[in-house]
């Protein structure tokens, strides 16, 4: 059985695979404040007894929506004696992107009135959406895990659905490099510094 | 089978949606008993099946004069033998409907050969803490007999998909097919963060030979553009031809 969680982008979910990548339970909410309550609440309806595989998506995304998946995901790989597999969001997405065959840029949310967007050498850069419409004027970008008030700010925007998300998130997961404990990437710079 | 149900397009005449289900390829239609006399009409129901040559598979009742309208469903659907039937649950205070689906509705199934179930439906509240419908669960649908199982209400009360699978078994006989984007509820199964296509995925592996039914919002559909109507509900024909592989 293997185990995914998102609590960097939204929705956030977490979902059950079986050993041939077919999904077995699937679950997401929209409010960050129960993502601890959401995650137990789901691990203790489904049998996870026989986990031989976990990840997460490391960020970006709150500070305490990813404290809370870390926590749990370490709490996992801990009693069940596993590594764990994390990756950034915006490798999820760009796979997921070019699955459904429109591989274009995307905008990743932020703090106030900030977006990221990915710079050449494939790093994150938190620029505020004024500076992101006039940069990516002249382009079409998949905005849509942005808030619809920062979405409305751009002209145009490519529609792409969600659907299946969960299964590109499995499949880049099992590529990432596992390691001892789960590591979030938290928003940079952090808020406040 | 794939069936379009007839509310999903609430501002077009009976005989535009048969028009369009038909051109769009679907299997069957399912009729929403409403306050529109033409809906509790079983002549001219019978007429528009076989004009467009489009069998009516499936009857429901308009959520919101569903204690209204039952008598006038009742007359409808027994002229149509070996039809699903699907009914709300009933609401905390509604005791005559709840005794008509209880006493009557299993008769009138087993009378005219009707396949009865009993369907879930989003959750809601009165004054914020009190469950507007009782019986609503899938856990207790399951006991009472056969589910029709609606997939945005059962998102929208925090359960998982996936998992209703295993829980309904062969209880499962009809699936209202949507999704939920951006918190948006009955968004096209196709858009929307419900793992739509597993779903569809497993009940084939499982064999499922229970009926399908499409129930969205008229935005999604783009209601009163006539050929996006139509481009959209093949879209989610092809979605469900796709993932719905059957052996």
């Amino acid at each position: 059985m293997q185990f995914i969680l998102n609590t960097s982008f939204d929705p956030h979910f977490c979902a059950l695979f079986d050993e041939k990548d077919q999904l077995v339970a699937f679950h997401f909410w929209e409010n960050r404040r129960k993502d601890a309550f959401e995650i137990w609440s789901f691990l203790k309806i489904y049998d996870h007894s026989n986990l031989d595989f976990i990840g997460g998506v490391t960020g970006p995304g709150g500070f305490s929506s990813l404290r809370a998946g870390g926590v749990i995901l370490n709490a996992l790989a801990f009693s069940k004696n596993l590594l764990v597999h994390g990756i950034r969001a915006d490798i999820i997405i760009e796979a997921f992107l070019i699955q459904q065959g429109k591989d274009c840029d995307f905008l990743l949310n932020s703090f106030g009135k900030f977006v990221f967007c990915r710079k050449g050498n494939g790093k994150l850069e938190r620029v505020e959406t004024e500076k992101a419409v006039e940069k990516f004027e002249q382009e079409v970008l998949f905005l849509g895990l942005l808030p619809l008030e920062k979405q409305a700010a751009f002209k145009q925007k490519q529609e792409v659905s969600l659907n299946g998300i969960e299964k590109v998130c499995l499949e880049v997961l099992q590529k990432a490099e596992p390691q001892k404990s789960f590591l979030p990437d938290y928003e940079f710079p952090a808020v406040g510094g | 089978m794939l069936l379009f149900h007839s509310s999903n397009l609430p501002h077009y005449g009976l005989e535009r949606v048969f028009e369009f289900t038909k051109s769009a390829g679907y299997d069957g239609i399912e009729i929403g008993v409403s306050l529109n006399f033409d809906t509790q009409n079983p002549k001219y129901l019978k007429k528009l099946s076989d004009r467009y040559d489009l069998p009516i598979k499936a009857f429901s009742l308009s959520e919101k004069h569903e204690e209204s309208l039952t008598q006038a469903f009742q007359k409808t659907v027994r002229e149509f033998p070996e039809t699903i039937i699907t009914l709300n649950p009933p609401q905390v205070l509604s005791f005559e409907y709840k005794k008509w689906l209880n006493k009557i509705v299993p008769k009138l199934a087993q009378k005219y050969d009707l396949i009865f179930c009993r369907k879930n439906v989003p959750s809601k509240s009165v004054m914020g803490f009190l469950p507007a419908r009782s019986d609503n669960s899938i856990y207790v649908l399951k006991e009472k007999g056969y589910v029709a199982l609606d997939l945005t209400a059962l998102a929208s009360s925090n359960e998982d998909i996936m998992h209703s699978i295993r829980v309904l078994g062969n209880h499962l006989k009809h699936v209202y097919l949507s999704n939920v984007a951006r918190n948006e509820l009955y968004s096209l199964p196709q858009s929307g963060i419900l793992p739509i296509e597993s779903f569809l995925t497993k009940l084939a592996q499982k064999k499922y030979r229970g009926t399908f039914s499409v129930k969205v919002s008229p935005k999604q559909l783009l209601e009163g553009e006539e050929d996006k109507v139509v481009e959209k509900m093949i879209e989610v024909r092809k979605f469900y031809e796709k993932y719905f592989v059957k052996d």
